[in-house]
């Protein structure tokens, strides 16, 4: 069965948008009117990322958001519950939920696919849990049909990459930075070379991610993968628009939209 | 049962270790994990560590028989004296040895986390020996409370790097340490001072300490005529709760939803709401008992070491002396109980004073 992921690369015929939001971030009550707002920007796929107390591979954006989501009340329950509001009120994009493994592995393995099939998850990203054959995540979410998407670093031999890229469904994670979340800014000449490499390494498709920033960024690296991803730059854009956050984070995904045809 | 075939070839003790990294430290890790490795069983590497150690640390450290503390506790207490090692604790038993490692594989900037700031102040240490670059990732709370060693580290040439986010202890400075790394694996070590952190971390920073009950299993003997009925030693966090943080799987401090819990403990090296994964192992075998104290009983065997002994320990160090009592009570006053002072407790006197003001 091909699943709402692959579907969705498939269908749209050029780069896809996907934005990044830390779900119960400034308030629980944020994220089902965010959800709509980038929906209502043009994103094809949302990543929403599960808080956690210790977010070591991110930078300070947000980690910001992670601790001001978990200080709100957030936790994987509460992300879960808030998509299954969203397709509740009709939302149809795939749904990554993007985290590190503590909170996963706490919940359960088991029980998290369970619980993705049941709300409309459609996969599941765990940061810090390396994809093995015995990682234990693989197994549920492979019964439940939920696609497990994987990360790829610039440093990763291509050997790895095969071996990961096997283990994962729905897209590869790029991450084109060696650094943490929003550290930098992208080369979009250096990695758009790299790109290549991974062409030859999979059939996934392949989305690029950390230190994407504008919609030109978006436009020089749409040409090369098959989606961009957004994150930092997007919850910096709705901090700064405190009550107009939802039009701010729709305007500015609209304008990186125009940039992939 | 032998900790010597432990871990596994991917870093695991029975259930516990591992690698659980973000794919961009990954490489590093296993680069790390091959350099290691290769050197682990090369007796040049090993005679390099050792006449270190003897020159530049002084090793053997000696076991002296507390005649007074003995008395106190009601058994024969004697003490591997770690905290005459130069820097005043274990810790530089393993920095030695790791920047030796860093050397050898043509890393050319060092960095650390610190809670109690012994681990910065061995690693700052070492990297002005080496002439390396030298940043200590430390908690803004350790930072008020280990005043001194901040200052130790400044004057030795690290540049502090103070950590405010999350709880502004350890565990936040870790978090940072791998931030920093993440971004600059090409040219940094990461240098870890705990039995903690990703495979082969727990593997070389046990090993590298070693030394200490290598020392002891023959030193007893000569001293005392026996090895001892029980040994007694300091630990940081952990729970009966399984999960995975800072690139390790192992017992931790968390609520039901899996977040880490803000930790609390009198002696900041022990500030940390992890254990390392070869003593969740430990734990579960039944090899090794766990034991918790009470900041009250660790400053009271604080001053009991102070006023009996003429030695200030660590308020870690102090962890393990407030447990003999128990041993004594258990084994009877004949038990030879060997103690691991692991740190002398000049950098705790602000501490210490302020509660003795209570």
């Amino acid at each position: 069965m091909t699943s709402r992921i692959a579907a969705t690369f498939t269908a749209a015929g050029r780069p896809l948008l996907i934005p990044y939001l830390t779900a119960g971030w400034p308030d629980l009550a944020a994220t089902g009117p965010l959800l709509r707002a980038l929906e209502a920007g043009g994103a094809d796929v949302i990543e929403i990322g599960v808080p956690f107390s210790d977010p070591s591979a991110d930078g300070p954006v947000i980690q910001q958001a992670n601790q001001q989501a978990l200080a709100a009340g957030a936790n994987l329950k509460s992300v879960l519950d808030a998509v299954a509001d969203y397709r509740h009120r009709g939302g149809k994009l795939p749904i990554v939920l993007m985290g590190y493994a503590n909170p996963f592995y706490r919940y359960g393995f088991t029980q998290l696919a369970a619980s993705c099939q049941t709300v409309g998850v459609d996969a599941i990203l765990a940061v810090d849990l390396p994809p093995c054959d015995d990682d234990g995540l693989g197994v549920p979410l492979g019964g439940a049909g939920v696609d497990r998407v994987v990360l790829i670093a610039t440093t990763t031999p291509d050997e790895r990459a095969k071996q990961i890229a096997k283990r994962g469904s729905g897209y590869i994670y790029y991450v084109a930075l060696q650094g943490v979340t929003g550290s930098a800014t992208l080369d979009p000449d250096q990695t758009a070379a790299n790109a290549k490499r991974l062409r030859n390494l999979s059939d996934l498709p392949v989305a690029v991610g950390f230190g994407i920033r504008s919609a030109q960024d978006c436009r020089r690296l749409g040409a090369h993968f098959d989606a961009v991803i957004v994150g930092s730059r997007l919850l910096e854009e709705i901090r700064d628009a405190k009550d107009n956050a939802a039009s701010a984070a729709t305007a500015l995904l609209a304008d990186m939209r125009e940039a992939l045809t | 049962m032998s900790a010597d075939n432990q871990p596994d070839a991917a870093g695991f003790f029975g259930a516990h270790g591992g690698v659980f990294v973000a794919e961009p430290l990954y490489a590093a890790v296993a680069e790390l994990d091959k350099a290691y490795q290769s050197l682990r069983d090369d007796p040049n590497f090993a005679k390099e560590i050792d006449a270190t150690l003897a020159t530049y640390v002084g090793r053997p450290s000696p076991i002296y028989h507390a005649k007074r503390l003995s008395k106190e506790y009601g058994c024969e207490v004697y003490l591997k004296r770690e905290d005459l090692n130069h820097t005043g604790a274990h810790k530089i038993n393993n920095a030695v040895g790791q920047i030796m490692l860093a050397r050898r594989m043509g890393k050319t900037r060092i960095i650390a986390e610190t809670g109690a700031g012994q681990h910065g102040v061995a690693t700052a240490t070492v990297c002005a020996r080496e002439g390396m670059p030298c940043t200590v990732y430390m908690g803004a709370e350790d930072i008020k409370r280990q005043a001194q060693n901040v200052q130790r580290m400044r004057l030795l040439g690290a540049q502090i790097a103070p950590v405010k986010v999350g709880t502004g202890t350890l565990k936040d400075a870790l978090n940072e340490a791998m931030r920093d790394w993440v971004a600059n694996v090409a040219d940094t070590y990461y240098l870890i001072g705990s039995v903690a952190g990703p495979h082969p971390y727990p593997l070389m920073v046990r090993d590298f300490n070693a030394v200490v009950g290598r020392e002891c299993v023959e030193q007893m003997p000569a001293a005392v005529g026996a090895q001892p009925d029980a040994v007694i030693a300091c630990v940081g966090g952990g729970s009966n709760a399984l999960g995975i943080l800072h690139g390790m799987r192992s017992y931790l401090m968390q609520d039901a939803d899996g977040q880490i819990s803000g930790t609390s403990s009198i002696a900041a090296g022990l500030d940390y709401p992890a254990v390392g994964p070869e003593h969740a192992w430990l734990h579960d075998t039944g090899r090794v008992r766990y034991a918790a104290a009470t900041d009250d009983q660790v400053l009271a065997a604080f001053t009991a070491c102070s006023r009996l002994e003429g030695i200030l320990p660590a308020l870690e160090s102090a962890h393990a002396l407030a447990y003999v009592r128990e041993v004594a009570n258990e084994l009877g006053k004949d038990a030879i109980v060997l103690v691991n002072l692991s740190g002398r407790g000049d950098k705790d006197l602000a501490t210490v004073l302020e509660r003795s003001d209570d």
